[in-house]
């Protein structure tokens, strides 16, 4: 065990030596986020129970000059969470606890380190749920989620992260505690709340979240169609968001994750076909009949060659956990793979998934997809060996290519994970020099020292860190 | 570039606008290089859309820059349901565009046709459609503005979904123009429903009205506009207190809407209550939005913010032996709008607001500083003076007319 250091030591005298980790074995689980492509070592782990304490280790990181940013779960997919320059992690998992929850004002004022799911399990029985429904609801925190403006299948109809965030407290850049919004709708100057959910943790760090709750719906219905091709599955979507339909949820699946799917949860989705397509509508049950009708149309229309509707609330589920446990079904068939968070115009999503399909190909990799499809977030999982050095290379290729032809195309470079470490280099793909300095006007303005998570989005000043490429086993992504 | 002649000015007399001159660009590029040179020469710039919310705080500016010129962008991608605008176009006649494909911009602000889009984003206008569609932080997706360098920059994309950069949209959104001026904006855009159809209860008291209000919150009906309204937002010589209901849908959900809507009002203590005919729709909502007497507008209004279970209590004592009081509210949202009449003692529900944790903006007669407009400074006040430092460096741009003096 190498002696300890005196930022180290300070950070222990504040926490005591039971939430401070400095081992250098223990510091491997941190290494990464779900990107498993690069990893960065950090210097230490610090687990605050309260808000001063975050301020009080923010304070003797400013004081050591030391790097520092927050992590929840470690569930993102874009190096976000991890020290590229070192330095030090706070990780908010004990920071955990619903706070309050307050049906009348339709708000909870909650910790970052509570998991998304728990809220809305915690709510569930008085009618009400947290809208934003990331795949990895589960395991991820809400805090994340604020960092990285998270969505999820249903965002689609109830909106991501940030539409449901009314006010934060967070601790500033310098070891300052501030508020930003309220439990009201509306507040008075700039919307900082606004800005600061998405910002990836490069603003401030949030330690209380007032969030919305969301009153659940009176009926559901979720449908399967299956489809012969992607483009008729694609064609599929294209069609129902331009006739004006916007369900609940809408992604799409194709045979590769199928296969993968139905190999480890064997949730019934069908094997011979190229796409299916996950539909969910909710709302008063009376008007759900219409709905049904104009979309069950639409699907056929477009080539779908089958259509079903889930039939009790336990086939319901297990569709669902189909979609959001996919991610992990893929990590057990190949033994690395990496996703792509592009997004696309919605009526573009035949011709990028065409042109994925294409790159792969080209690339010598294969590519799965599983898209939030109605939102345009494509989410390609590019399947690689570790060990082939070759397709390493060949799978961040084959990414960026995705990436630019997003751009083409007239989308965007993320769409729920953020930039990250692992699109610093896509950054100018979509941003001018003058937007990006514009940008880091804001970001001089609430962290000028830029010791808060550098090297994070703007590739400005970005240094490379101490990145390390490893062979590795697949890592758990989530979207 | 045009010097404006009076006549020509959309809504605004020209003597009222403080500026030394006043100049219409018909480019970007031109409000670009008149920023740039006001950031050389060091004068203020005041943006003017529709001129219809002109605050400047009894401040002189040095140049007025109109954006009249700056409606021609329109791209529209009926299948995509997104939309860029440039924000000179009036906001009406985007709205008018967009209905040609079925399609809206699910924001209903108070405005009569002169207001640009580029005004009611800045100004960050809403109206009873907020119950379900929110404001325009639930809508704008990307926007192109100049800076205080006078520098073209954009932020987000014509996508539903994005997490690539800073989402500096949501900070020029309700700016009011002070930290750059928009020259674009793309939104994300609904449907047009295949139909409406608009109900309206009376009640005699407001614990009746927002009591009914708080039961169509709780029920699961999907109401598209919900106000409850007293005064002047109501029928000349009305003394009940109206609560107007809309839904939207195909004419089947509306049906099956209507049921369980019409159920809930049999129960209430609702005096009058009903669907509302295609002309009574159009002329209650057009009370709610713009009062019974347009010619006479409020002395002054107070829009209110503050958390859903305050509404009712913030009602009561305001109305509270006042038969005579206007108020509309949007109790989804804990919207309040209270007329103010002249004399009226505001620091008494300015206080209350306060300590329910709300915000408050007054408008109109005898609102002259920034102090007046925005009485309650919010705590993060130090951090936004910080950021209006670092986006407009030589402070060109509607200086000392936003909150706390920004």
């Amino acid at each position: 065990m190498p002696e300890k250091s005196s930022l180290v030591r300070d950070l222990e005298s504040i926490l005591g030596r039971d939430r401070v980790i400095s081992h250098p074995t223990e510091l491997l689980v941190y290494e990464c986020d779900g990107l498993t492509l690069s990893k960065y070592g950090a210097d230490a782990v610090v687990l605050p129970k309260s808000t001063e304490e975050v301020a009080e280790i923010v304070k003797c990181c400013v004081q050591h000059e030391t790097p520092f940013l927050a992590r929840g779960s470690g569930t993102g997919l874009s190096g976000g969470a991890v020290a590229a320059e070192g330095g030090v992690i706070i990780q908010m998992s004990k920071m955990d606890s619903i706070l309050e929850v307050n049906y009348d004002n339709e708000i909870a004022v909650i910790q970052p380190g509570v998991i998304n799911l728990d809220l809305s399990d915690a709510t569930s029985s008085n009618g009400y749920h947290y809208a934003p429904d990331p795949s990895s609801q589960k395991a991820c925190t809400i805090g994340g989620n604020v960092a990285e403006n998270a969505g999820g299948p249903h965002t689609l109809k109830y909106g991501v992260t940030a539409n449901h965030i009314l006010g934060l407290t967070i601790v500033m850049p310098d070891g300052e505690i501030t508020k930003l919004g309220s439990q009201s709708e509306d507040c008075t100057g700039y919307d900082l709340v606004g800005l600061f959910v998405g910002s990836e943790g490069t603003l401030g760090i949030a330690t209380e979240i007032t969030v919305k709750l969301t009153r659940n719906p009176e009926a559901v219905k979720t449908f399967l169609a299956s489809y012969q091709s992607v483009q008729d599955a694609s064609n599929s979507v294209s069609n129902l968001i331009s006739a004006g339909i916007i369900p609940a949820a809408l992604e799409l699946i194709d045979n590769l994750v199928i296969q993968a799917v139905e190999s480890h949860l064997k949730v019934g989705f069908p094997l011979d076909v190229a796409a299916i397509l996950l539909i969910e509508i909710d709302g008063l049950s009376s008007t759900l009949t219409d709905q049904t009708q104009k979309i069950h149309k639409i699907c056929y229309k477009s080539g779908a060659t089958n259509f079903q509707e889930a039939k009790s609330e336990e086939e319901r589920q297990r569709l669902w956990r189909g979609r959001k446990e996919a991610i992990g079904a893929i990590g057990k068939m190949t033994p690395a793979f990496y996703t792509n968070d592009g997004v696309v115009p919605r009526s573009k999503l035949p011709e990028i998934l065409q042109f994925n399909v294409e790159a792969g190909e080209r690339n010598g990799l294969r590519i799965g997809h599983l898209c939030h499809a109605g939102d345009g977030n494509i989410h390609p999982t590019i399947f690689y060996d570790p060990d082939d050095e070759n397709q390493v290379k060949a799978a961040a290729d084959t990414s960026r290519e995705i990436l630019q032809k997003c751009i083409d195309l007239g989308g965007a470079l993320s769409g729920e994970h953020g930039i990250g470490t692992e699109k610093l280099n896509t950054f100018k793909f979509m941003f001018s020099d003058d937007d990006e300095a514009q940008m880091l006007s804001v970001r001089s303005t609430f962290n000028p020292s830029g010791l808060l998570n550098p090297s994070k989005i703007f590739p400005t000043g970005a240094r490379c860190g101490e990145s390390k490429i490893r062979k590795t086993v697949a890592g758990g992504g989530w979207l | 570039m045009a010097i404006i002649p009076e006549t020509e000015m959309r809504n605004t007399v020209w003597e009222q606008i403080p500026a030394n001159e006043i100049v219409a660009p018909e480019s970007k590029e031109e409000i670009s290089e008149i920023i740039a040179g006001a950031n050389r020469d060091q004068k203020t710039v005041l943006p003017i859309g529709g001129g219809n919310d002109l605050f400047t705080a009894n401040k002189q500016f040095d140049i007025g820059i109109d954006l009249k010129n700056l409606a021609s962008c329109f791209r529209h991608t009926p299948e995509d349901l997104t939309a860029t605008f440039a924000a000179g176009m009036l906001f009406s006649e985007a709205q008018e565009k967009l209905e040609e494909s079925g399609q809206w911009i699910p924001l209903n602000p108070p405005e009569k046709g002169t207001s640009t889009v580029g005004g009611v984003i800045s100004a960050n206008r809403f109206g009873p459609r907020r119950h379900r569609h929110g404001t325009a932080r639930d809508w704008v997706i990307a926007t192109t503005v100049v800076n205080g360098e006078g520098k073209i920059v954009k932020a987000g994309a014509n996508v539903v979904k994005n997490v690539s950069g800073y989402d500096l949209n949501k900070l020029y959104i309700g700016a009011r123009g002070t930290l750059g001026i928009l020259l674009d904006i793309s939104f994300k855009l609904a449907p047009i429903p295949e139909k409406r159809i608009t109900f309206r209860a009376c009640f005699s008291t407001p614990e009746e009205a927002l009591g009914m209000s708080n039961q169509m919150n709780n029920s699961p009906i999907e109401v598209e506009a919900l106000t409850v309204a007293k005064g002047r937002w109501t029928a000349a010589k009305a003394k009940h207190w109206w609560v107007l209901i809309e839904l939207m849908g195909t004419e089947q959900s509306l049906a099956d809407q209507s049921t369980v809507l019409s159920s809930i009002l049999e129960k209430s203590s609702a005096n009058r209550w009903g669907e509302a005919s295609k002309e009574d729709t159009q002329f209650y909502w057009k009370t709610a939005q713009f009062g019974n007497n347009e010619a006479s507008l409020p002395f002054a209004e107070a829009a209110i913010s503050i958390p859903k279970s305050k509404v009712d209590q913030l009602v009561y004592n305001f109305s509270m032996g006042k038969p005579d009081c206007s108020l509309k509210i949007l109790p989804a949202s804990g919207s309040v709008i209270l007329e103010l009449t002249e004399g009226s003692d505001r620091s008494t529900f300015i206080d209350q607001v306060s300590e329910m944790g709300g915000t408050v903006e007054i408008i109109g007669s005898g609102v002259s500083s920034v102090e007046d407009r925005w009485p309650i400074e919010p705590p993060s006040l130090p951090l936004m003076k910080q950021l209006k430092e670092h986006l407009d460096p030589q402070c060109l741009f509607s200086p000392g007319t936003f909150v706390g003096g920004i």
